[in-house]
């Protein structure tokens, strides 16, 4: 299959701060890949990068073996794009709005759109400015599909939707890729839509791509290792595959990814008094991937024991 | 597809010169003595005042042309980056100069249309022998043709500020305050239909450009 989304050491900097740092990503053609990540943390500047709105700093970003900021209209006319919020012209219905879209896509398929329409229960004559969050999204999702593209990129499309709608965007979302075997890239910071619909992860954190693999692989071998000591416990080793490494009291909590014989070592090497090792579900190992540093809330920092005065310290 | 965006730029701005249009008939019917409406905000003509040359149309023509060509020019851009709409209209499958292009000979035609028309009508009822007590000469309305082309380049200012994207508010409207300086100063120059006019050409070439080199370059 060949890759319709290529990019390397892709790197957008605001106020010096790398907002995509060195980005290597490849989508194959046919893949839904979800790309998750933390409010900020550089999803939408990616994905604004692969449709040319904005340039990168350094490195570059290839779709359909086009340069992204250069890609012609036709090229333009094969990718489809939800931006985060959905904005349409508020004055326009939906029926002006399919109207408004058909107009440039000599591929459009009326017979779909109309399908879809239905199948929410959109009215044609309603104005987009008096429609549900929820609504414009799917108003949104007929404009993209009934294009009939072969990429479909969407930036966080279920954000500020209630569950139910979140959820029947989504089921949507999954019957009309299983239709059609399109390439999806859809970015979100819920996990469990991305673990429904995409069959690759990757995984943002301060702009730096922390994980690209397969979504059952991620969920496969992320582990939490535990280790009791009698003591303050020592700080574990620097090694492949440490994604955090926090004390709680006597207590050392390590995540890892690819956990093999060779973390295991490393952990009895530090002699604790035991050691548990946690299988996490795709929520905590996300949530263990993409928090900061952990520091403790305030409110609660004279209430801790002796025990516990060390304190917590950062994720790695 | 140029037939649905020159629909979209027109359903998005027919309302500012509908408004205008209004004024600028007010302006004309006032200054004709019909009195549309029975109050002044405009000079009222003097019954021996010559049409075009000492009756303030084009001071009363330029308090409503002025605020027209700013909101024409904001509402085109300004609204579009408000609602983030850009991104939906530049991802359609078309040059990002074209859908530039239609946006400024949309709000220009119409700009040249709507402020153009009360002249025509003016200048209309002017000619019309036992209409007023002066003399009429078509060459008594070159100032009012000169304030609508100088104002237009008003308008390119708005939609440059629009367009541009700065940190302050203030740095926005710098291409604006630029045309505004230069537009009056440009107003005044002598033999105005040779210095005057390519001047004015240029600045809008000027604008133009700008507008149109901005909009491929900046992020959104």
């Amino acid at each position: 299959m060949p890759d319709v989304i290529v990019t390397q050491r892709l790197t957008k900097y605001y106020d010096r701060r790398a907002v995509v740092d060195n980005l290597d990503l490849r989508v194959p053609q046919g893949t839904v890949y979800g790309l998750l990540g933390r409010n900020g943390a550089g999803k939408s500047t990616a994905i604004k990068m692969l449709l040319g709105m904005v340039y990168p700093d350094f490195g570059r970003a290839e779709v359909f073996q086009e340069e992204a900021g250069r890609l012609r209209p036709e090229t333009r006319s094969r990718i489809a794009y939800l931006a985060e919020g959905h904005p349409l012209y508020r004055w326009m219905t939906i029926g002006e709005a399919v109207r408004f879209t058909r107009a440039f896509h000599p591929t459009w398929s009326s017979a779909l759109a109309e399908q879809i329409l239905d199948h929410f229960g959109l009215p044609r004559r309603a104005k987009i400015k008096r429609l549900s969050k929820g609504e414009r999204a799917q108003v949104s999702l007929v404009l993209a599909v009934s294009a009939d593209p072969e990429l479909l990129i969407l930036d966080d499309p279920t954000l500020g939707l209630d569950t139910v709608v979140r959820r029947d965007l989504l089921e949507s979302l999954i019957q009309i890729i299983q239709r059609r075997g399109r390439t999806i890239l859809f970015s979100s910071h819920i996990l469990g839509d991305v673990e429904r619909v995409a069959d690759r992860i990757g995984i943002l954190v301060d702009g730096v791509l922390r994980v690209d693999c397969p979504t059952d692989h991620f969920k496969d071998s992320i582990r939490k290792v535990v280790l009791e000591f009698a003591g303050r416990p020592p700080e574990f080793p620097a090694c492949a595959g440490l994604v955090s490494n926090r004390t709680l009291g006597r207590r050392l909590e390590v995540v890892l990814v690819g956990y093999s014989d060779a973390h295991r070592e490393l952990a009895e090497s530090l002699r604790p008094l035991s050691i548990d090792v946690v299988e996490l579900n795709l929520e905590d190992a996300f949530i263990e991937y993409t928090r900061g540093p952990r520091r403790p809330l305030p409110i609660f920092v004279g209430e801790q024991s002796d025990a516990q005065s060390d304190g917590v310290q950062g994720a790695a | 597809m140029l037939k649905a965006m020159v629909f979209k730029e027109l359903r998005e701005t027919l309302w500012i010169a509908g408004v205008a249009l209004i004024l600028f008939l007010y302006v004309v019917t006032d200054l004709t003595g019909f009195h549309a409406v029975p109050f002044f905000v405009f000079a009222s003509r003097q019954s021996q005042a010559l049409p075009f040359v000492h009756d303030g149309f084009v001071t009363s023509f330029a308090w409503v042309a002025v605020p027209f060509a700013l909101a024409l020019g904001f509402v085109q851009t300004a609204v579009e980056s408000a609602r983030g709409t850009w991104l939906f209209l530049l991802h359609r499958p078309v040059p990002r100069g074209q859908v530039l292009a239609v946006k400024l000979l949309v709000g220009g035609g119409l700009y040249l249309v709507c402020a153009g028309l009360p002249i025509l009508i003016y200048a209309w009822w002017a000619a019309t022998p036992g209409a007023h007590n002066g003399p009429f000469r078509w060459s008594m309305t070159l100032p009012a043709w000169q304030a609508l082309l100088g104002i237009g380049g008003l308008y390119l200012g708005a939609f440059l500020a629009g367009v541009r994207p700065a940190r302050w508010f203030g740095s926005r409207l710098f291409p604006l305050a630029a045309a505004g300086l230069l537009v009056p100063a440009i107003q005044f120059c002598p033999w105005w239909w040779i210095l005057g006019l390519a001047a004015t050409l240029a600045l809008a070439a000027w604008l133009i450009l700008d507008v149109l080199f901005v909009a491929q370059t900046r992020e959104y």
